[in-house]
Order: C-alpha cells, then structure tokens, then sequence
C-alpha cells in the first residue's frame, strides 16, 4: 500500500515536472499585455457592462487556475532530486 | 615500499573475494577477466544512453508544452526553443562519445557531463515553467486591462443615475493598482531566468528561487484584483 502510495506521487511529480500540473486552462485570443490597464470610460449600459464583465472574470479564473499549475510544474522542477543521479 | 604494500593488501583482498566467490558461485570464475570488464563497460554506457534518452524525452515534452503555451511571448519561445535544441544536440553527440569510449574511466567522465553540462531537471524545467507564468500573468494583466471599461462605463452610469459608488470606485481603483503591481513584479522575469546556464547551477538557482517569489507575489496581486472586480460588481448590482 505504501508502495503504491510512493508510485504515485512520483508520477504525479514526473507529470509536474513536464507541464501538466493543474489544468491547462488556455485562451486563444489577446497576446501578453505590455502597457497597464487604460482607463477609457466608454461603453454600453450599466447591465451589459457588468455582465460582460461577469464573462471576463470567469476567463480570468481558468487562466488563474492554469497559472497555479504553472508554478506547480515550476516548483516540481526546482525541488527534482532527478538530476544528481544519472540512473534517473 | 608504500605501493608494495598496497599490492600486498588488494592481493589479500582480492584472494578474499575470490574465496568467497569460488564458495557462493564457483560458475563465475569460468568467465574470462576481460569479458566480464567488457560487461561493466557495457552496463555503464547502457546505463548513461538510457540517462540521456529520458533527457531527451523531457527536452521533446518541453518543447511540447512551449509549442501549446500560446501566451508566451514570441522572444521568449524562440529562446526557449533555441535552448532546447543545443541540449539536444550536446546530450546525443556525447551519448555519441560514451558509446565509443574504451575505458570504464573514460565513460564516468563523460557520465558525470550528462548531469553537470546540461542540468535539464533542475534548471532547464523550472526555467520554463517560470517563464511561461509569468508571460502568462502579462496575459491575464491583459484580460483585467479589457474589464476597465466596461467597468468605469457601469460606475459613471450609476453615478449618473445618483447612485452611491464611493465603495465601487475604490475597489475598482484598487484592481487597477493590483494589477499594475503584478506586470512590474514579474516584467523583469524572462529576462532575470532566460540566460541562466547549466555551467552556473547551483549558484544560480538563487536566481530561479527569487523569480518564484516574484510569481508567487504577483498571483497574490491578481488574486486581489479578482476580488475587487467581485466588489466593483457587488456595489453596482
């Protein structure tokens, strides 16, 4: 039982360590930001403006949850005890 | 005289083990010295070709995953990929030379680069983790940039309609702030973890440690945002 128990955090953390902690929770549409947020203040009524903006935070929450699995992989790979020994 | 004497005591040992060898397994002593040298010498370049190919592999899932991570910024993708390609090319042309070496000295020599020379655990894999979040924290900062206005156009028509939004404008405020502290934690990220080389590792790990940090400061900063937008909501709903 421990056996299996250690098996499968070591796949776990072989998986961490390629890229697949968490969920992969991408979004296909704008490149990285490199300016801050504007401060425009146009835009349609007060109901569509937050429902739209009800949709955008649930994008911003997969990519939140993508980007725990970032710095999971991230953490897997800083903590390897792989590397000392050529047999792994 | 000093060597004499360790003659003396590797021929003690050695008739010791051979003693014990002819006892447990009298079968072994038929195989020639030689041949069973050629077998160590063919255990180890087997055991370093299988250490390289699993480098190999991961090398091919990074290159996978940077492929896939659609947000990162081009400069960093083709950096990362170039990366990959020299440890590539370095990790098969010294399982090249492992495989011709002639002496069991010679093969644990090279061995010990497999590691040293190219560190593909512990720096290449962090290294690109770390850099694909916080390209990916530019990219979410992006998604909070495309809220502003639909937000500010929600506070200035509650205002027009005299509704209080003292609360919605400071929360709202705050995300913006939040989200600008997130883009300057993380703006130097690529830049600090990109040129970090095996040849510097452990040293440079410090460097890997202090760009985690940074991600894990900058998500603390969009979490925050996320929480004021659910404010700005709340206040105007």
């Amino acid at each position: 039982m421990k056996g299996r128990g250690l098996t499968a955090a070591a796949g776990l953390a072989l998986v961490c360590l390629l890229g697949a902690c968490g969920t992969s929770g991408q979004s296909a549409s704008t490149p990285p930001a490199s300016t801050p947020p504007s401060t425009q203040t146009t835009g349609p009524a007060t109901g569509q403006d937050l429902s739209s903006a009800k949709t955008s935070l649930s994008q911003i929450d997969s990519d939140m949850k993508a980007l725990d699995g970032d710095m999971q992989s991230a953490d897997a790979g800083i903590s390897s005890t792989q590397e000392g020994d050529v047999s792994k | 005289m000093i060597r004499g004497r360790r003659i003396v005591v590797t021929s003690v040992a050695a008739g010791v083990a051979l003693a014990c060898s002819a006892l447990l397994a009298p079968v072994a002593l038929a195989v020639p010295r030689t041949e069973s040298m050629s077998d160590g010498l063919a255990l180890l370049k087997a055991r370093d070709h299988l250490a390289i190919q699993r480098r190999l592999d991961v090398l091919a899932a990074l290159t996978r995953r940077v492929d896939a991570a659609i947000h990162l910024a081009a400069s960093d993708r083709s950096t990362l990929l170039s990366q990959y390609s020299a440890a590539d090319g370095g990790l098969r042309a010294l399982d090249e030379k492992i495989q011709s070496d002639s002496t069991v000295a010679a093969v644990r020599a090279d061995q010990t680069r497999i590691v040293t020379d190219y560190h593909v655990y512990v720096l290449v894999v962090p290294k690109t983790h770390i850099v694909i979040a916080a390209d990916r924290i530019s990219y979410i900062a992006s998604e909070f940039a495309s809220l502003v206005s639909k937000l500010q156009a929600a506070i200035d028509e509650a205002k027009a309609d005299e509704k209080n939004t003292t609360a919605a404008q400071k929360a709202f405020d705050d995300m913006q702030a939040k989200v600008q502290d997130a883009m300057n934690v993380t703006a130097g990220i690529p830049g600090r973890v990109l040129p970090l080389e095996a040849s510097g590792y452990p040293d440079n790990r410090s460097t890997l440690l202090g760009a985690r940090s940074d991600l894990v400061t900058a998500r603390t900063d969009l979490r925050a945002a996320r929480a004021d937008v659910v404010k700005v909501i709340q206040a105007l709903s």
